[in-house]
């Protein structure tokens, strides 16, 4: 029988979708990163409802329990993110600077 | 003949720019302000600068100081002098610098100050620590490596030219000058501080301690 955590996760993992698609309506989102963020969600709202489907990889890993799997996986998953956002945090700032500094320099005043 | 150029990053400095401008323009042939995105009057402050640029959003030092060093370079300078807009260094020590550069023949000159009771309890016990940590990574006999009043070749501006956005710029200047070689000289000068809540925090301390890490690691 379902928990109610199980209920609450997917529900979550809906909701997610439902603000993926959404963002794809609103053309922030290109088509590959609506692709890329419903599979991730779609994949957590199926891990949730049969965590079983979790055992192949448990073997395949020698990990002990679902629970440990999905741990060890959101930390892989949310320090690559963090990588990733680090990276095109510098990419803006470095446009933001050139963009700040040639127009400094374009439009300087001489006397 | 020796074209001198002044660069003068300005952020929310209203109080004191004019009056830098005016005693810096004595010994200069260009005065060149970099307002950094100021929210006060500083760009009206500024107005009798030679040169005026001013970014759209606040950057930090290092990136004024890059801007203000593309102006200088443009406008032919031989020797660029870098100096602070909150009033905190004397321009009258502005020859002393020059002549130091000629007469010692060297690539920068910085004017060091002297780390005793007029300089804020705070300020002096990171700025020994920053010395200490760039003398024992870099192997360069500088005292002041965070004093912004220096006198530099226009010439090495290509080698010296630093990343850094913040207040490390002054860090990473001296520490690309020790790679290439470059020779630096330090000469006293004279400091006032009017403003206790401006300049390098403690968090920038941390910062320019990692960042010298990385610079080290880089080389």
């Amino acid at each position: 029988m379902a928990l109610t955590i199980q209920y609450l996760a997917a529900f979550f993992g809906i909701v997610m979708v439902y603000f993926t698609y959404m963002y794809l309506r609103r053309k922030e989102f290109s088509n590959g990163d609506f692709f890329v963020w419903a599979s991730i969600w779609v994949l957590f709202i199926f891990a949730v409802i049969f965590p079983s489907t979790l055992n192949l990889f448990l073997e395949t890993f020698s990990i002990k329990s679902a629970i440990d799997f999905i741990a060890i996986f959101a930390f892989i998953f949310i320090f690559s993110l963090v990588f990733y956002l680090h990276l095109a945090v510098k990419k803006l700032q470095r446009k933001i600077e050139v963009i700040v500094q040639n127009s400094a320099i374009k439009n300087a005043k001489t006397k | 003949m020796t074209k001198k150029i002044a660069v003068i990053p300005a952020y929310n400095e209203a109080r004191h720019i004019a009056k830098v401008i005016k005693a810096t323009k004595e010994y200069v042939d260009l005065v060149i302000v970099i307002d950094d995105g100021s929210t006060d009057k500083t760009s009206f402050e500024a107005r009798d600068s030679d040169i005026f640029a001013k970014h759209i959003v606040n950057l930090g030092k290092g990136a004024s100081l890059r801007t203000g060093f593309e102006l200088a370079i443009a406008n032919k300078a031989d020797i660029i002098i870098t100096i602070d807009a909150d009033d905190q260094n004397n321009p009258d020590d502005i020859p002393r610098l020059i002549n130091a550069l000629i007469e010692s023949k060297a690539d920068i000159v910085i004017g060091a100050r002297s780390l005793n009771k007029n300089m804020p309890l705070i300020y002096r016990i990171g700025n020994i620590g920053l010395r200490k940590i760039f003398q024992f990574l870099f192997k360069l006999r500088i005292n002041d490596t965070q004093s912004g009043f220096r006198a530099i070749r226009a010439q090495v501006y290509k080698k010296i030219i630093w990343q850094s956005n913040n207040y490390a710029v002054e860090a990473e200047m001296l520490a690309n000058a020790g790679k290439y070689r470059l020779k630096c000289v330090e000469i006293p000068i004279s400091t006032k501080y009017l403003d206790s809540y401006k300049g390098t925090t403690i968090l920038d301390g941390i910062s320019i301690f990692f960042q010298m890490l990385l610079w080290k690691f880089k080389s």
